[in-house]
C-alpha cells in the first residue's frame, strides 16, 4: 500500500513539474531599440545639418548601405532619394562590412572625416589620368579585365572632370568629401 | 531430444528471422562490387563530353567517338584541368571562350560539391560553432561559443559548458527580428576550422522559410533569404571558391538543384541547374566545375549521368549516361532470397534492418530446398511436417537452415 501511495505522489510531483516547465517557457519579444538609434537623423535630411564644420565629431546617422567594396574594408550609405551618398569606412572593433549587408537599413555611429582636394591636385590627376588611358588604348587586351580596366579609368576620369567642374561653378579652391569611421553599427532590416 | 510445439514454433521463427537477415548481409559484403566509371568532364576546346582514364598513361583521353589521345594532346584539350602542366610548359592559353585564364582566374572559379543522402542523414551534434566572418586575422576560425536552435535560440561557452545569457539574448532578439520561427528544421553550414573563409549557415525554420545566420564583427547577422520553392527545400550543400560569390547548392523536395548567390542588389539568388530532377533519398551528385562549365554528376543505381552545364547560365551542353556493370550480387541475389533485409540502410549511417527488396524468382530456389528437405526427412524416417515445408517454400534459404540447426527428433 506504501508503495502505491509513494508511486501516486510522485507521479503527481511529475506532472505539476512538467507543467510548471510549459509555463516557464515564456513567449519572447522582439526588444525596443533605444531612442537614440530609434530617432537617429535620416541621410536624406543630412544636407541640412551635416557640414564640414562638424569633422572629428561623433555623429549617429540612420542610412541603407548601397554597396559593399571588395575588400569588405568600406561600405557606400545612401537614402531613399540617392542624393547623398556617404562612405563608411571601418575603424576600431569593426573590422568590416560584410556583403550581406548590401540593402539593409542601419544605425551608424562613427567620427565624421573629411577628405579635401585641391584644384591643383585634382588638374594634376586628371593629366595622369588621360595619359594612362592613351597608353593602355594601344596595349589594352580584348578580355575581360582590359575591359573592367579601361572603363574604371573612364570612370574615374568622369568622376575628377565633376569635381573641376564644382569647384569652377561654385568658385571654390577645393573639392571636399565626407565620410564615417564607423564604431558600430545596428541592422535594423 | 523432444521440444514442446510452441516453443518449437518461436525457436523456429526467431533463429530464420536471423538467418533471413545476416545470410543476405554477408553474401552482399562478399560478392557485391562497387561500380567503377570513368571521369566524365567537358571539354572546352572539343565541346563535348570526354572520358579520362589516369590508369592508361599513354592515351588517357578517349572521345565521343571513341577516338584517344595521347598525354600532351590531353594536356592542350583539357587546359582548365591540365593548367599547371601546360603553364610549366608555358603553353598555356590566355584566353578560352572569350575569357581569361591566368592561374588567379582559373583557381577563382573552381568548385566542388558532393551531395548524397548518406552525408545528409548523417547523426549531427545539433551544436554549431560560431565563427567569425570577418575575423581580423585569416584562417583566424577559433571559436569559444556554439549555438543550437531547437525550440528556442541557445549560445553556450564551449570552455565553460554554460548557457550564455546575454549572447542568447542578442542572438535570439536577431533571429524574432527577422520573423523566424523556432524549431529550425535543419541548420547547415561548414562547421570545418580548415577553410579559407567562413559565411556562416542556412537555417530552414519552422515555417520553410530559409535563413542566413552568420556572426559578423562578434554580432549575429541573420537574414531571412526569400528564396521560396512549391515543394520546399530538402538540403543546402555549402562550398567554398576564392570569389566568394557562391554560397552552396539548393536541394529542393523534388529533386532539383539551384546555385545559391547574391545578386549585386544584396537580394540572394537561386538559380536553377538545367537537368533532370533527381531522387533526393537515394542517388549521389557529384559537381565538379571551372570557369567554363559544370560537370554534375548523378549516380543512380542503373548507371551514372552526367551532365555539362555552362558556368554562367547553367543551361545543359551535354549530357552522357554510363549503364552500370552488373556484379555478381546482382545476377544471385534475386534466385537465393526471397527477401533481402539489410541490417544498415543504404545512405544511412545509422544501423536499422532494412527491407530491400522481394525477389518471386527465388520461389524455384525455394522449391529445391523443398524437396531437399523432404529427402532429408524421409532419410532420418520422420514424418513429413507441412509446416516446415510451407516456411522453405516461402521465406526459402532461412527457413532451411533454421530447420538444420534445430532438434532432428519430433515435436510433441
Amino acid at each position: 500500500m506504501k508503495k502505491v501511495v509513494s508511486i501516486i505522489i510522485a507521479s503527481i510531483c511529475m506532472v505539476f513539474t512538467l507543467s510548471c516547465s510549459k509555463n516557464a517557457n515564456t513567449e519572447y519579444t522582439v526588444a525596443s531599440l533605444p531612442d537614440s538609434i530609434a530617432n537617429a537623423p535620416y541621410i536624406d535630411d543630412a544636407a541640412s545639418w551635416l557640414d564640414s564644420t562638424m569633422t572629428g565629431q561623433h555623429i549617429l546617422i540612420n542610412a541603407r548601405v548601397s554597396s559593399v567594396s571588395a575588400c569588405r574594408k568600406y561600405c557606400i550609405l545612401t537614402g531613399s532619394s540617392k542624393k547623398v551618398t556617404i562612405r563608411l569606412d571601418a575603424s576600431g572593433k569593426i573590422n568590416g562590412f560584410n556583403k550581406e549587408l548590401t540593402g539593409c537599413e542601419v544605425v551608424v555611429s562613427g567620427k565624421l572625416q573629411e577628405k579635401r582636394f585641391g584644384e591643383a591636385e585634382l588638374r594634376s590627376h586628371k593629366s595622369d589620368l588621360l595619359k594612362m588611358i592613351e597608353t593602355y588604348m594601344y596595349t589594352a587586351k580584348s578580355d575581360t579585365t582590359g575591359v573592367e580596366r579601361y572603363s574604371n579609368l573612364f570612370s574615374e576620369l568622369r568622376e575628377i572632370n565633376e569635381m573641376i567642374k564644382w569647384i569652377e561653378s561654385n568658385n571654390y579652391s577645393q573639392y571636399s568629401t565626407l565620410s564615417i569611421d564607423c564604431e558600430d553599427y545596428v541592422v535594423l532590416n | 531430444m523432444r521440444i514442446a510445439k510452441s516453443y518449437y514454433y518461436i525457436l523456429l521463427f526467431a533463429i530464420g528471422f536471423c538467418i533471413t537477415i545476416s545470410v543476405p548481409y554477408l553474401v552482399h559484403m562478399a560478392t557485391y562490387t562497387p561500380q567503377k566509371y570513368p571521369l566524365v568532364l567537358y571539354s572546352s576546346q572539343l565541346r563535348e563530353l570526354v572520358h579520362i582514364d589516369y590508369s592508361d598513361k599513354e592515351f588517357p583521353l578517349t572521345d565521343k567517338n571513341g577516338k584517344k589521345y595521347t598525354t600532351s594532346q590531353f594536356d592542350s584539350l583539357m587546359p582548365l584541368l591540365n593548367y599547371k602542366q601546360l603553364m610549366a610548359e608555358n603553353k598555356m592559353p590566355d584566353s578560352i571562350h572569350w575569357l581569361r585564364t591566368d592561374m588567379r582566374m582559373i583557381v577563382s572559379y573552381q568548385i566542388a560539391v558532393n551531395i548524397s543522402a548518406e552525408r545528409v542523414n548523417k547523426p549531427q551534434s545539433m551544436a554549431y560553432p560560431v565563427f567569425e566572418s570577418l575575423p581580423t586575422r585569416v584562417n583566424e576560425f577559433a571559436t569559444d561559443y556554439v549555438f543550437c536552435l531547437n525550440e528556442d535560440a541557445e549560445v553556450y561557452n564551449i570552455a565553460t559548458n554554460y548557457y550564455d545569457t546575454e549572447k542568447t539574448a542578442i542572438f535570439r532578439n536577431e533571429l524574432l527580428k527577422n520573423k523566424f520561427v523556432f524549431p529550425a528544421q535543419w541548420v547547415i553550414g561548414n562547421t570545418d576550422t580548415y577553410k579559407t573563409y567562413d559565411y556562416g549557415y542556412f537555417s530552414l525554420d519552422a515555417e520553410g522559410k530559409l535563413f542566413h545566420i552568420k556572426c559578423v564583427n562578434g554580432k549575429p547577422f541573420v537574414r531571412n533569404t526569400h528564396l521560396e520553392n512549391s515543394s520546399g527545400w530538402h538540403s543546402f550543400h555549402p562550398c567554398e571558391t576564392l570569389r566568394h560569390n557562391v554560397y552552396g547548392i539548393l536541394l529542393s523536395n523534388d529533386g532539383r538543384l539551384a546555385r545559391v548567390t547574391l545578386d549585386a542588389n544584396g537580394a540572394y539568388y537561386a538559380q536553377w541547374l538545367d537537368m533532370p530532377n533527381i531522387d533526393p533519398d537515394n542517388d549521389a551528385v557529384r559537381i565538379l566545375g571551372n570557369i567554363v562549365a559544370w560537370n554534375v554528376t548523378v549516380s543512380k543505381p542503373e548507371g551514372e549521368y552526367t551532365y555539362a552545364l555552362s558556368a554562367w547560365a547553367l543551361s545543359l551542353l551535354a549530357s552522357e549516361f554510363i549503364p552500370a556493370q552488373k556484379c555478381t550480387w546482382d545476377n544471385i541475389n534475386k534466385w537465393i532470397f526471397p527477401l533481402v533485409i539489410l541490417i544498415k540502410e543504404p545512405g544511412s549511417s545509422f544501423v536499422s534492418p532494412k527491407l530491400i527488396s522481394v525477389n518471386y524468382d527465388a520461389i524455384w530456389f525455394n522449391i529445391v530446398l523443398a524437396f531437399a528437405y523432404l529427402i532429408r526427412k524421409r532419410r532420418y524416417g520422420s514424418p513429413i511436417k507441412w509446416y516446415a515445408l510451407m516456411s522453405i517454400l516461402v521465406f526459402g534459404i532461412g527457413a532451411f537452415m533454421a530447420m538444420a540447426f534445430l532438434p532432428k527428433n519430433d515435436v510433441r
